[in-house]
């Protein structure tokens, strides 16, 4: 690393430079994660199935 | 009583269905907790970005995921989209192999099987470490957002001896002053580890790894460490399959 000596034991954020979004990484992921199941039909647990 | 989160995740669900009003929302594992604390992890790339450092390897501990999964995720994603390539590193307890020993199927995300059932790496919902097991990171399951990741290549990982972590805990707390957490002193392991990996071999690499907890609370767990009274227990394969045939079976459902 070229820039060695000039980097400082602990670096700090200013509030200005906190990331302002959260990230989903699922966004990416081309294999998506199964689906919840539901334990008693064994089918996937859509958002209207919910008790 | 296990302890565990598992435990836990039963004994909330109860009270939020016993109380009227209440709806009970999955404080670790699932994915919306992946993407709230993803913070982590971007907080941590804006800081080695402002110094043009970018990391080898990243390395986490892993009990449920969420800790593992907030430092990585914005690495991952790099990796996912083919703009960077990183070693990522998952740290389990020898004692919860959930990785590296687990099924990779549907089981309940709780002890009490209320839950929905997630497909992950499992040890099964009933599995309970070694009562000597002090290092946290003790729930049978992980992150199915992780597992597949998991899954399908994109990280590796590995079982440590606690032992081993509460020496690189002592060895951290003498070097930076600070007292670290046993579940975050997984990842000191490995980060150690590849640090003298790199010592023998010559290379110099980067190695970002999250110390997200303090041990204050875990002062018994160093007591027992620093009198030599603390023992490692490493699960017989028999102990798993007890764990294993607890897991629900049902077609499509099949474990080897």
């Amino acid at each position: 690393m070229s820039n060695k000596n000039t980097i400082p034991y602990k670096i700090y954020l200013d509030e200005s430079e906190m990331p302002k979004a959260w990230y989903n990484v699922r966004a990416d992921m081309k294999n998506k994660p199964a689906p919840l199941l539901n334990p008693g039909t064994h089918k996937p647990i859509m958002p209207k199935s919910r008790a | 009583m296990t302890g565990s989160l598992g435990c836990a995740i039963s004994e909330a669900v109860e009270v939020a269905t016993s109380t009227p009003g209440y709806r009970y929302v999955l404080g670790s594992v699932l994915n919306q907790v992946l993407l709230h604390q993803s913070v982590i992890g971007l907080e941590s790339k804006a800081a080695l970005g402002k110094y043009g450092i970018k990391p080898d390897i990243i390395i986490g501990c892993a009990g449920g995921g969420s800790n593992l999964g907030e430092l990585i995720s914005p690495f991952m994603g790099e990796k996912l989209r083919g703009e960077q390539d990183y070693r990522i590193i998952a740290v389990e307890p020898a004692s919860c192999p959930s990785f590296t020993r687990g099924k990779f199927a549907y089981d309940f995300c709780d002890t009490g099987m209320v839950c929905p059932l997630a497909k992950m790496y499992t040890l099964g919902s009933g599995f309970i470490p070694s009562p000597n097991h002090a290092g946290g990171l003790r729930y049978h399951g992980m992150s199915s957002t992780l597992s597949q990741l998991y899954h399908d290549g994109l990280m590796e990982a590995v079982s440590v001896e606690q032992t081993k972590v509460f020496e690189a805990a002592e060895q951290f707390a003498r070097v930076e002053g600070i007292l670290p957490a046993p579940e975050s002193s997984h990842a000191i392991r490995v980060a150690i580890d590849e640090a003298l990996r790199c010592r023998e071999s010559g290379e110099e690499k980067t190695i970002l790894f999250g110390l997200t907890g303090t041990g204050y609370f875990d002062m018994v767990a160093y007591e027992k460490f620093h009198n030599g009274e603390m023992s490692d227990y490493i699960p017989t394969d028999a102990d798993l399959q007890a764990g294993f045939d607890g897991i629900p079976k049902f077609p499509g459902n099949e474990i080897d």
